[in-house]
């Protein structure tokens, strides 16, 4: 009997054990587990002549969709033809793991050599050396407006190149307006009451139906908010929310009134659905008329629906103060340790400004920044493009372009959401979600 | 029966003295065979534990190099609310998951521990689903299984019932997580049927003889004979329901309103999403020692309960 115990506690203590350091070491197995979706172009296309030339092998990182990695192959494999001594291994990854694993290579020194790049990180990767100082480099920017290329600045030097404009808007389902006998003018500055009126109307008309999906915890319609009352999300340091207590109260009350009326979705609805899913957004599923998103995602929305949409600038847009914003929708940067900075360059340069490769990705990242290609592809392609860049024309008249996010802006999300659900389950008040945010917010901000 | 059970296990023991004085002659040869696993262990497993015990100390954002911060990050999680929210969530996960899967895993091995045609293939349907339960697969699954207009309310409809939106409800959100856990009992079932086979039937035949029913049966010799089993699957049920991942990142990604807000989820995003590497290794050592805390109190009370008198 005592064998037995004792052999027993042995079990039990070895498991303990290993369990313990399975809790341990998450951290760093998980580390080391980069889900294995990379593509290699065999070395087969090596041509025979080539082989006297050095081979260069470069590896080309990016966040992605299905239709995206199918386009982003198509160029590279255009690139290797164009270069046949140059080779590219791909790697690919859905946007939350791309970071993390971004992040893995970075602690451990081995950064792809080019790497499509986010606003919301760009800070980061240049405050720790990451990037390659691009203002030298062989790229040619020639076909970028300087406002672009200012996007892709930090401290008055160039590091990344934008492939393309961006901006956050609502989008449409004008059947659902039409059903409901609402007119609305996508051309026209509403007040902000004026589009609450319309979400409501919506709702009442049509019992079924929300005017909105309810956007209380989504940062950039909030960022807008901020500018449309003359404020900005962030103060001028990065080291604080910048909207005063009273702005942000009004946001959430804007959505709360909204939610009590049937202009957006029911609380527990809005917690249901995973936000960052665009097939499970109750706008392509017809269960509401408004949703806000990217130009670039609209495409996929309206294919999602299966109807024509419309698309919107936020409301209240017409401020001499311009306070719709505009971003760079993605960079092209390099790892400042590449081993070949002039077969980066040169992939750089080729998916930033040559013509076929503008025409393969059409508005996928963002609508394109090299205005030659962006002229071409629209008369080449009309439709979708030239309503998108049709729509961009327009906004970037009435917008402006806003400094880089804090380097600890990608944590507020969360907290947004988590505030903005408690507004919505009516466990705080406007007031006083206001001012729970602003203090988490600055407290994280601060560690930035 | 001409042996008895002492004579059984005397026997085994002194041929496993006899063993282990041949392998103490020649511990060479062992040591090489068992090189593969004791690298793992040490590089793989002892190595990153110890490492991580030094980031907990320190400030470190992985794209720089680590900077000490003495406690700097334990004190941070004190006055951290999600922390206090992440605790809070998964103590009542295991309070409640671990004791619906034993008793679910108990009762369906009971079930299967009969001679009936065929019983291999309903044992292994059983235990399929602890294959797949921890999938990615099986938590879209659950997903949309439980979607406000899924196939579980369209089933309380017919029955007049108007289900609720399980997942964005915080009330609700963490029942699904609970009843998918539930679910996957396969590898306790296995054990406890183990553990039932083992059960001397003599001893059932004494008891029927005397008279005893089937819950005085149940209750007085299956029970305390299986107690051992019981308390392995408590401890190791305990251990891996502090450590639920998958699921929650799947389904619910802790939300709503913090809902299911899991200690490795809040360590996940600390580490990864936040990149405050540190902060989530003072998490992981934390939790290591929440972890040693309550296997040992289960090894504590398990004086009064399990029984090793066979």
């Amino acid at each position: 009997m005592r064998g037995k115990m004792k052999a027993f506690t042995l079990i039990a203590s070895v498991s303990l054990v290993s369990t313990a350091a399975l809790s341990g070491c998450g951290v760093a197995s998980a580390a080391k587990s980069n889900h294995g979706s990379q593509d290699t172009y065999a070395s087969s296309k090596t041509s025979p002549s080539a082989a006297s030339v050095q081979q260069e092998d470069i590896t080309f990182a990016w966040w992605t969709t299905p239709l995206r990695t199918q386009l982003t192959e198509q160029a590279i494999q255009l690139f290797e033809k164009k270069y046949p001594y140059i080779h590219v291994t791909l790697e690919y990854e859905p946007w939350s793991s791309y970071w993390t694993k971004l992040a893995t290579q970075a602690a451990s020194g081995t950064l792809p050599d080019v790497m499509q790049m986010d606003a919301s990180y760009l800070n980061q990767y240049v405050s720790n050396g990451s990037l390659m100082n691009l203002t030298k480099a062989g790229i040619d920017t020639s076909q970028l407006s300087t406002e672009t290329v200012n996007m892709g600045k930090v401290g008055g030097k160039l590091y990344a190149i934008p492939v393309g404009v961006n901006t956050f808007c609502e989008i449409v389902n004008p059947a659902i307006l039409k059903k409901a006998g609402i007119s609305f003018d996508p051309n026209k500055s509403y007040t902000w009451d004026q589009f609450a009126n319309i979400l409501i109307e919506v709702h009442k008309k049509l019992p079924n139906v929300y005017g909105s999906t309810d956007d209380i915890w989504q940062g950039a319609p909030l960022a807008y908010w901020a500018r449309s009352h003359g404020q900005s999300m962030y103060s001028s340091n990065g080291k604080s929310i910048g909207m005063s207590e009273k702005t942000l109260a009004g946001w959430f009350a804007y959505w709360l009134n909204l939610q009590n009326k049937g202009g957006v979705e029911p609380a527990q609805a809005n917690a249901a659905w995973d936000h960052t899913d665009p097939t499970a957004n109750p706008f392509v599923k017809g269960q509401v008329a408004f949703t806000y998103a990217s130009i670039g995602q609209d495409g996929n929305m309206e294919q999602l629906l299966g109807k024509p949409i419309e698309r919107a600038i936020f409301p209240d847009w017409n401020q001499p103060s311009k306070p719709n914003i505009l971003h760079p929708s993605m960079y092209w940067t390099i790892w400042s340790k590449t081993k070949y900075p002039a077969a980066a360059e040169k992939l750089v340069n080729f998916l930033e400004n040559d013509p076929q490769v503008s025409k393969i990705f059409k508005n996928d990242r963002g609508v394109t920044a090299n205005q030659k290609n962006r002229a071409a592809d629209e008369k080449a392609f009309g439709g979708l493009v030239k309503t998108q860049d049709d729509f961009m024309d327009k906004v970037q008249k009435v917008s402006s372009v806003v400094p880089l996010d804090p380097p600890n802006a990608s944590q507020l999300g969360n907290l947004l959401e988590n505030i903005g659900q408690e507004v919505t389950f009516k466990k705080l008040t406007p007031d006083q979600a206001a001012q729970e945010f602003i203090q988490q917010a600055n407290a994280i901000l601060q560690q930035g | 029966m001409g042996l008895s059970v002492g004579d059984a296990v005397r026997t085994a023991r002194t041929s496993g003295q006899k063993l282990i004085r041949l392998e103490r002659k020649h511990n060479g040869p062992a040591y090489v065979f068992m090189t593969p696993w004791l690298l793992g262990m040490i590089l793989l497993t002892a190595g990153s534990m110890l490492f991580t015990i030094y980031l907990a100390f320190t400030n470190y954002d992985l794209l720089s190099q680590p900077r000490w911060g003495g406690l700097q990050n334990f004190r941070q999680l004190i006055s951290d609310p999600n922390f206090w929210t992440s605790i809070r969530v998964t103590l009542i996960y295991v309070l409640v998951s671990v004791p619906v899967r034993l008793v679910a895993a108990l009762f369906v091995a009971t079930l299967v521990n009969k001679h009936v045609r065929g019983m291999g293939i309903y044992r292994a349907l059983i235990y399929l689903p602890s294959l797949v339960g921890g999938s990615v697969g099986a938590s879209i699954g659950w997903r949309v299984l439980f979607d406000q207009n899924g196939p579980i309310n369209a089933v309380l409809r017919i029955f007049g019932i108007q289900g609720p939106v399980w997942l964005g409800n915080p009330a609700t959100a963490l029942i699904v997580l609970v009843l998918l856990s539930a679910w996957q009992f396969g590898s306790e079932m296995v054990i406890f049927l183990a553990g039932l086979k083992q059960i001397p039937t003599y001893l059932y035949e004494a008891a029927t003889i005397d008279g005893a029913t089937l819950w005085q049966r149940y209750r007085r010799i299956t029970l305390p004979m299986l107690s051992p089993i019981i308390f392995f699957n408590l401890l190791m049920g305990t251990i891996s329901s502090f450590m639920v991942f998958t699921q929650v990142y799947v389904i619910t990604d802790g939300g709503p309103m913090n809902s299911t807000l899991f200690y490795v989820l809040y360590l996940y995003q600390q580490g990864f999403q936040y990149f405050h590497m540190g902060y989530a290794a003072a998490m992981a050592v934390v939790l290591l020692i929440i972890v040693a805390i309550c296997t040992g109190f289960l090894f504590l009370t398990s004086k009064f309960w399990v029984s090793y008198d066979v």
